[in-house]
């Protein structure tokens, strides 16, 4: 018969294969955390092989960020506008950083089937830049603009040119954003982020194409703050 | 480190595991050792799941009926003398149950063990020694 040990160390080990791991656990620690890691420029030391593959799953979040702020170092130079995929640097296109140098950390934010990539650049009269990169467009579009929370007000917001992200800033109380199904009551989660530098928190959520609903925040506490918003193209803030 | 959490009885084990290694990325400069990292994320799990415990009663309200639901589910998965030896271990206070999961999980040794709970050997020896003797004592007669 088996002591009392080897029963203990059978049953934990075939607990421990059935422990649940989500994909999305990331996702809600970074949303608890009120903010994301900051970027490291160097990872200095060597970690116990134990570590590797967790530890590459979390500094995997990072390392995007990381490739975009060592393309934000480069000097200024051409214009913005829609860049073709092909030729691209990075995430962001080289040539689009040179021309709005990003002074913060760039964030990147998936919603639906398009990632945005945030950042602000003229530190004194910041202005929120945004690249999307659609999953099935053939281009890329960058754009700034001068979105910023006005105040008494809980968020600004405004829609890509391709019509598939609601995306804005909202102030720093507000930890997630998800968008409110008027007729279905169906919702879908969107992401709030910050970054290094960042006046106020830029969050995205993927357009429903509804015809009307609202944008729900929240903050740590869980409380609510809906705006209403409007299918099709939002005024833009320029 | 998710499967550590969840053995340790965390409501949301993947959470403690993220938040870990967050801090372990915020903390990396200041460690001068890079073998101590594992050690160190370890702790963290210990520290945090033990942190749970003892102040988000909310947190553990939902865990326990996170629980009964997951129960059921593991009750197929689990064989049943494993399943009443996990049930037993749920009983046990938290810091008992640590050291048995270290020590029969993990094999640590009682210094790593000491290392990851903040707490003496001989504390670990003493927590490992009663949490066997209480897990026996719930599992009489049922062997």
């Amino acid at each position: 018969m088996n002591t009392l040990e080897d029963r203990v160390r059978q049953a934990l080990a075939q607990r421990a294969e059935h422990s649940p791991i989500s994909t999305s656990a990331w996702d809600r620690a970074l949303a608890r955390s009120g903010r994301p890691l900051a970027p490291r420029l160097s990872w200095p030391r060597r970690l116990p092989a134990g570590l590797l593959i967790p530890a590459a799953a979390a500094v995997a979040v990072v390392a995007v960020v990381l490739a975009s702020l060592a393309l934000a170092s480069r000097a200024p130079g051409a214009d913005m506008g829609t860049s073709p995929a092909s030729g691209s640097s990075g995430p962001v296109p080289a040539r689009v950083l040179r021309s709005k140098p990003a002074f913060t950390a760039i964030i990147p934010v998936t919603a639906g089937s398009a990632t945005i990539y945030f950042w602000y650049t003229d530190r004194k009269n910041p202005q929120l830049c945004t690249f999307v990169k659609p999953a099935a467009a053939a281009g890329r579009l960058a754009s700034c603009a001068f979105l910023r929370v006005a105040p008494g007000q809980p968020i600004a917001f405004q829609v890509d040119r391709f019509g598939s992200l609601y995306y804005g800033v909202a102030t720093a109380r507000f930890i997630s954003v998800s968008v409110l199904l008027a007729k279905s009551g169906k919702t879908i989660p969107g992401r709030v982020v910050s970054g290094r530098g960042f006046p106020d928190r830029a969050w995205a959520v993927a357009d429903p194409g509804t015809a009307s609903g609202w944008l729900v925040f929240r903050n740590a506490t869980g409380h609510e703050v809906m705006v209403s918003y409007e299918a099709g193209p939002a005024p833009r803030r320029r | 480190m998710v499967r550590l959490a969840d053995l340790l009885g965390a409501d949301d084990p993947e959470d403690i595991a993220q938040e870990a290694f967050a801090q372990l990325i915020r903390k990396q400069r200041s460690l001068r050792d890079p073998d101590a990292a594992l050690g160190y994320v370890r702790a963290c799990v210990c520290n945090l799941v033990r942190n749970r415990h003892r102040h988000l009663r909310v947190a553990r309200l939902r865990r326990s009926a996170g629980q009964d639901e997951q129960s059921s589910e593991h009750a197929v998965m689990l064989r049943q003398d494993h399943a009443e030896v996990i049930a037993a271990l749920a009983a046990l206070p938290v810091r008992r149950r640590q050291a048995i999961v270290l020590r029969y999980w993990l094999d640590l040794s009682e210094r790593e063990i000491a290392a990851a709970m903040g707490v003496s050997p001989g504390t670990v020896k003493a927590q490992v020694s009663r949490g066997l003797a209480a897990l026996g004592k719930a599992l009489e007669g049922r062997i």
